[in-house]
């Protein structure tokens, strides 16, 4: 399933539903689109979203690790670039 | 022990048209998105060695993401936060049970709304230049710099960057007051996010404000409006707008 947005006169593009984040508007870049992007997905499914205590035998306890190695994710093109190909 | 989890992604009021590799149950009223997933990838020991990989979290978590947008496109949904994890469907059955007084309340709350993210930039050469042409203090201090000695003129050139660099937190702290009193209006719960990330920067703009709305979605053509007309404005004059959604609701939950 596709769908299409017009990022005012910059370009034109498909979004695969199950690839890619809602879209970014004003870009100066198409590289930092999917930057802000990126780091726009990873902090709200990371940081926020519900919790649930009790019995989910997966805690959030290590999300300081995590959010620490988001700053270097996003940080790293080469890193980002390898996670989008695997 | 089991072979495989029970791996949620969301709750909703109602079935809807599933992503690929999902499922859904009902549970007094609240349906719940999950996947079975192998323990080997999921469980205890091997999650905490995936978490420290980078790649494997991004793409898991590009993938979590992902398949909340689909059901929040069809309704509203109760996002979990990556990973949530159950070993069997009879603990994953009693929390959702135990919980499903908050998650109506929540499903309530944000019936027809979606969130949006707007980042505020400055791109500092083009503020230097605009402040420079319209404010009379930098105007006269330019004036004198023109015939000032060098000892003078040195004075002079301080004092200008001085004045230029609170002129230019004047501006911007106006112009983000401005902009709220223009969107609040258009939005039902707005929260102005502390800047963590530095690398939200962009090529010659920095970034100076991030803020994530809750916008009822009949209210979104003219949240968009005022966005566009606040960037068109503003841009030519140093602060540009991004915004990107309408994303699932993430950021206006109490957590479960």
């Amino acid at each position: 399933m596709l769908s299409c947005i017009r990022v005012r006169g910059l370009f034109t593009t498909s979004y695969p539903m199950l690839d890619s984040p809602p879209p970014t508007y004003h870009l100066p870049t198409l590289y930092k689109q999917r930057e802000v992007g990126l780091a726009d997905v990873l902090d709200r499914v990371l940081n926020k979203g519900v919790m649930i205590q009790g019995d989910a035998i997966i805690s959030v306890a290590d999300i300081p690790l995590i959010r620490l190695n988001i700053r270097l994710l996003i940080s790293s093109e080469s890193t980002y670039q390898k996670s989008l190909l695997s | 022990m089991n072979n495989e989890l029970y791996y949620i992604y969301c709750l909703s009021r109602q079935e809807m048209r599933l992503p690929i590799g999902t499922s859904q149950i009902e549970i007094g009223n609240i349906w719940v998105i999950y996947a079975r997933v192998p323990h080997a990838e999921f469980g205890q020991e091997a999650l905490a060695k995936h978490i420290k990989d980078l790649a494997w979290v991004t793409t898991k978590a590009q993938k979590h993401s992902a398949i909340v947008q689909m059901c929040h496109l069809q309704t509203s949904v109760v996002p979990m936060r990556f990973p949530t994890i159950f070993e069997t469907w009879e603990s994953t059955r009693a929390s959702i049970a135990e919980n499903k007084a908050q998650y109506t309340a929540f499903l309530t709350k944000i019936d027809q709304k979606n969130e949006w993210t707007v980042r505020l930039y400055a791109q500092e050469d083009t503020l230097k230049i605009h402040l420079a042409k319209n404010i009379p203090a930098l105007l006269l201090i330019n004036e004198q710099m023109k015939t000032a000695q060098a000892g003078k003129g040195f004075i002079l050139a301080k004092q200008y960057e001085k004045v230029l660099t609170e002129a230019i937190d004047a501006f911007i702290a106006q112009k983000a007051q401005l902009f709220i009193e223009a969107i609040t209006p258009q939005t039902t719960e707005g929260i102005e996010v502390p800047l963590k990330y530095p690398q939200e920067d962009l090529v010659a703009h920095k970034i100076i404000a991030k803020y994530i709305f809750l916008v009822d979605k009949n209210q979104e053509d003219a949240f968009k409006n005022t966005l566009e007309q606040f960037h068109d404005q503003l841009e030519p004059q140093g602060i540009a707008f991004l915004y990107s959604g309408a994303w699932a609701i993430y950021n206006f939950l109490p957590h479960a």
